[in-house]
């Protein structure tokens, strides 16, 4: 069996803004393999960046791992071990490309003092490895995106940047947090073919965040479903988006347009803010499918035999919904 | 049926920075028809904003005409920025945090003058009904409000002056997948009831396909197709956008990845899609293909489509 890349085992995260503790993830555990892409999916506030974050040792507002242990390459993380990690074992690409990097500063600049901190080449190799990179990303003149700023690029060149930065520092696993969000249709997904493509070269792990099913979906290996803190289904991204078994998932699928003229069903009542539900299930108040024990008990996580897992009473034997 | 209701006619617009001018619109020409939801899409900087804040009034053209005509066929001049209202993308900007929600959807009202403050109470509580929203709202301010709630409240207000067009510029970009299904149904059930018409932009094109009869293409400022949402679903017929569609629809990977260059092409002769085409022709790169009629209603600015029929 492989041993994976990532272990995130039942971790909890606590943020204290005031002094007032809330989670903010709850009980999530989560395997990123050697190689692969893992989807991690969900709406605004559901935690997807905190999940990310978690994996840098970039938890913001006082965060803190209140249970559960982080593992990478089969060794125990969940200190503050984490954060040599960042920029060397993990990279990460943000959301906002034109706001990544520092503007009065030019980006050969930064490209270099970024690639200094990782290797110890002397400046021509630095210089020379930075310009493989923006030549590799196949944007145009290598020496004068060395001499511009970060204004001077257009959204989709800055993420080619982004994603050259990143790929530079030779990292195990990528983390891509919406990278496409900020992007026009035809960028995106010339920005994600450019990520699948260095991952197979390279043989990397992709940690893909992402609130669009079906755009996501597909250059996914296994779906992570976040819902309020907690991931309430993992799965083969096939089985996410053919055969989805959360309600959760299955309205995050009926609530997107398609093209043809049907109506949308969207899930009634709006995401919660970040309060964490104690008792029941988190997805109770907006689910068509609640039962009355949804309200009191907290679902256990339910695992089928082909490694699927869902939180929802509705997979206990006892509990199972009519076919 | 199918009486027009606002007509843009040869719109051109151009931004000058002193040091390069860009044409945002150029000769762009269009009809909405009364009770229909045009779409306009394009990506970033095709002009898509530029032409509903032409058409709002927000900004003024530099030649071209708009005409907005009543069921009679009378032209609305004088009433002209009371037939139109819009929503804007961002719930969390359009609405100002320090008016209550009840003003905020009154204030179109309060500026026409032609209500005393109990049809603006009556008025108000009506189009709030509308979005479904319940009445103790009225009473808050914009921060204690979900981004939904802000954009049925932002939609109650484009109501209340009971406008004939709404212009939804980007309205569920900035929502949740499972809160924008709402706001898209609610919009569609609104158009119903109220016999409204839309001019619905954005770049998701499945969106836009959802809401809209008929879809106009914009890039680079100027229409490179205009067609009825099925027949362009189904088939289009610019290269542009065919790309446009295989990247927003099609589950498969584009073969091979573009080389992005730096030096942005905004003033050339002939097509301007010529650089990314992939069915160009030899003469595409000097002569400019006019927007042309292909069949009823149809309408395409590209030499792959017989250049025989009638200009439009």
């Amino acid at each position: 069996m492989n041993v994976p890349l990532v272990k995130i085992k039942h971790v909890s995260v606590d943020l204290l803004p005031n002094g007032d503790p809330f989670t903010v993830l709850d009980n999530i555990t989560l395997n990123i393999i050697q190689g692969e892409v893992m989807g991690l999916i969900g709406e605004t506030g559901c935690g997807k960046s905190m999940t990310a974050w978690l994996l840098l040792d970039l938890l913001p507002g006082n965060g803190k791992i209140k249970s559960g242990s982080i593992w990478f390459r089969g060794q125990d993380v969940t200190g503050s071990k984490r954060a040599s990690l960042r920029g060397k074992n993990i990279a990460m690409i943000f959301q906002d490309p034109s706001r990544a990097l520092n503007p009065v500063h030019r980006i050969g600049k930064q490209f270099m003092a970024i690639l200094n901190k990782r290797y110890s080449f002397d400046n021509q190799q630095t210089r020379k490895l930075a310009l493989e990179w923006i030549e590799r990303v196949r944007l145009d003149s290598p020496e004068e995106v060395f001499q511009r700023y970060p204004h001077q690029f257009s959204g989709g060149q800055m993420q080619r940047l982004m994603i050259a930065i990143a790929m530079s520092l030779k990292p195990d696993l990528l983390i891509a947090d919406e990278p496409t969000t900020a992007l026009d249709a035809s960028l995106k997904s010339y920005t994600l073919d450019m990520i699948d493509e260095l991952r197979k070269e390279f043989n990397i792990s992709v940690l893909l965040i992402s609130h669009n099913l079906k755009l996501m979906g597909n250059r996914c290996d296994r779906i992570a479903v976040m819902y309020n803190g907690a991931i309430v289904e993992n799965a083969d991204a096939d089985h996410i988006l053919h055969k989805p078994k959360h309600p959760y998932t299955k309205g995050l699928i009926n609530a997107l347009p398609t093209g043809e003229n049907k109506r949308l069903i969207p899930i009634e009542g709006s995401p919660p803010s970040r309060n964490i539900q104690q008792s029941g299930c988190r997805f109770e108040p907006r689910c068509a499918d609640a039962i009355a024990i949804c309200k009191s008990i907290t679902p256990q996580l339910f695992k089928d035999s082909n490694g699927s897992q869902v939180l929802c009473h509705h997979f206990s034997e006892e509990n199972k919904l009519p076919q | 049926m199918n009486s027009p209701l606002i007509t843009l006619t040869n719109i051109s617009k151009t931004y000058r920075d002193g040091k390069s001018d860009v044409k945002a619109l150029d000769n762009v020409s269009l009809v909405v028809n009364k009770g229909e939801t045009l779409g306009i899409i394009g990506e970033s900087g095709c002009g898509k904003t530029t032409l509903s804040r032409i058409a709002l009034g927000i900004l003024e053209q530099d030649s071209g005409h708009i005409q907005i005509m009543d069921e009679n066929g009378n032209n609305l001049e004088d009433k002209f920025y009371r037939s139109i209202s819009s929503v804007f993308q961002d719930p969390w900007s359009s609405l100002n945090p320090r008016m209550s929600i009840f003003n905020s959807i009154a204030e179109p009202l309060v500026i026409i003058q032609d209500y005393n403050s109990l049809e603006i109470n009556k008025r108000v509580n009506h189009v709030f009904n509308q979005v479904q929203l319940s009445q103790d709202l009225l009473k808050k301010y914009p921060h204690a409000l979900s981004g939904g709630q802000r954009q049925r409240v932002a939609i109650a207000r484009a109501l209340i002056s009971n406008p004939k067009l709404i212009i939804l510029d980007e309205p569920t970009s900035a929502l949740d997948v499972s809160v924008q299904a709402q706001i898209l149904n609610l919009l569609k059930d609104l158009q119903e009831q109220n016999d409204l018409t839309y001019i619905f932009i954005s770049h998701d094109l499945p969106v836009v396909m959802y809401l809209s009869h008929r879809i106009v293409v914009l890039y680079q400022g100027q229409i490179v197709e205009e067609s009825r949402a099925v027949d362009l679903f189904n088939q289009q017929l610019h290269p542009y956008s065919k790309q446009l569609f295989s990247s927003s629809f099609d589950e498969k990977q584009s073969d091979d990845i573009e080389k992005i260059n730096l030096n942005y092409l905004n003033q050339k002769n002939g097509c301007l899609y010529e650089p990314h085409c992939p069915v160009k022709l030899s003469h595409c790169a000097d002569e400019t293909p006019k927007l042309i009629h292909v069949d009823s209603g149809r309408k395409t600015a590209c030499f792959l489509q017989p250049q025989k029929q009638t200009e439009a």
